[in-house]
């Protein structure tokens, strides 16, 4: 159980998501929990994993900001990007 | 790779690493023959100044000058925050200047049979440094796959 404090923002946002799914606050609430909680957990156990997804290609950046949490995401495809341009630096001067 | 223990490795490197003075200052005092390290002065200071008002720390700011200067077209570096400003910002230094990070060093480490394990020496360094989950974790992540390792 738990009391939660939400802002003007988020409590506009949350009656208006009760009226277009049609579901209780609560209901709302737990799910939403739920599906942060799914995508951390996902990415400190598998952060590597998708990380070697998005680089092959198997995962689009659209997907990974789907699975994963933001940060994560955002680590990912930067890194990727930085990652691979040291690859041809490192090709480039004989390494 | 000082955490890791990693760091008197570098004599075993066959190319000098130059470290611009404010970096050094961080490790403290390196005394390997192929570290040397360089004091910037006058246009390159004002150089450095600029980049620091746009938001670059002050080392990270001292190594594009100084891979300007020598025009060598990267950077070893493992900031969290110069690998997003390399990806948001459409700064021209940026865009010549590649930044390489840890596992290049590994990388050569490895094929100089001075390191046996590099994902040993990779999750050590990760760790160390808590880098789990970051920009630095994914972009050596990603240099060492494409490596085949």
């Amino acid at each position: 159980m738990a009391n939660l404090v939400l802002n003007d923002e988020a409590d506009r946002e949350l009656n208006e998501l009760k009226k277009l799914e049609d579901k209780s606050k609560s209901e709302i609430v737990r799910e939403a929990i739920r599906e942060l909680y799914l995508k951390e957990k996902r990415a400190k156990e598998n952060f590597r994993f998708f990380a070697e997804l998005y680089r092959d290609g198997a995962l689009d950046k659209d997907m990974l900001f789907i699975t994963l949490p933001r940060k994560d995401a955002e680590a990912i495809v930067i890194g990727t990007k930085v990652g691979k341009g040291a690859v041809k630096i490192a090709k480039n001067i004989g390494y | 790779m000082e955490r890791a223990g990693i760091l008197s490795k570098l004599k075993y490197l066959d190319f000098q690493i130059i470290i611009p003075k404010h970096v050094s200052l961080e490790f403290g005092k390196i005394e390997l023959e192929n570290v040397k390290i360089e004091n910037l002065k006058g246009r390159s200071i004002k150089k450095v100044k600029s980049l620091i008002s746009k938001g670059f720390g002050w080392g990270e700011a001292e190594c594009l000058v100084l891979a300007e200067k020598l025009k060598i077209n990267f950077i070893i570096c493992d900031d969290r925050k110069l690998l997003r400003q390399k990806y948001m910002l459409e700064d021209k230094i940026l865009k010549d200047i590649e930044i390489v990070g840890f596992s290049f060093i590994i990388h050569i480490l490895f094929k100089k049979k001075q390191i046996s394990d590099v994902w040993k020496a990779f999750d050590d360094i990760i760790e160390k440094n808590n880098w789990q989950r970051s920009e630095v974790e994914a972009a050596n992540f990603v240099f060492l796959k494409e490596m085949r390792y």
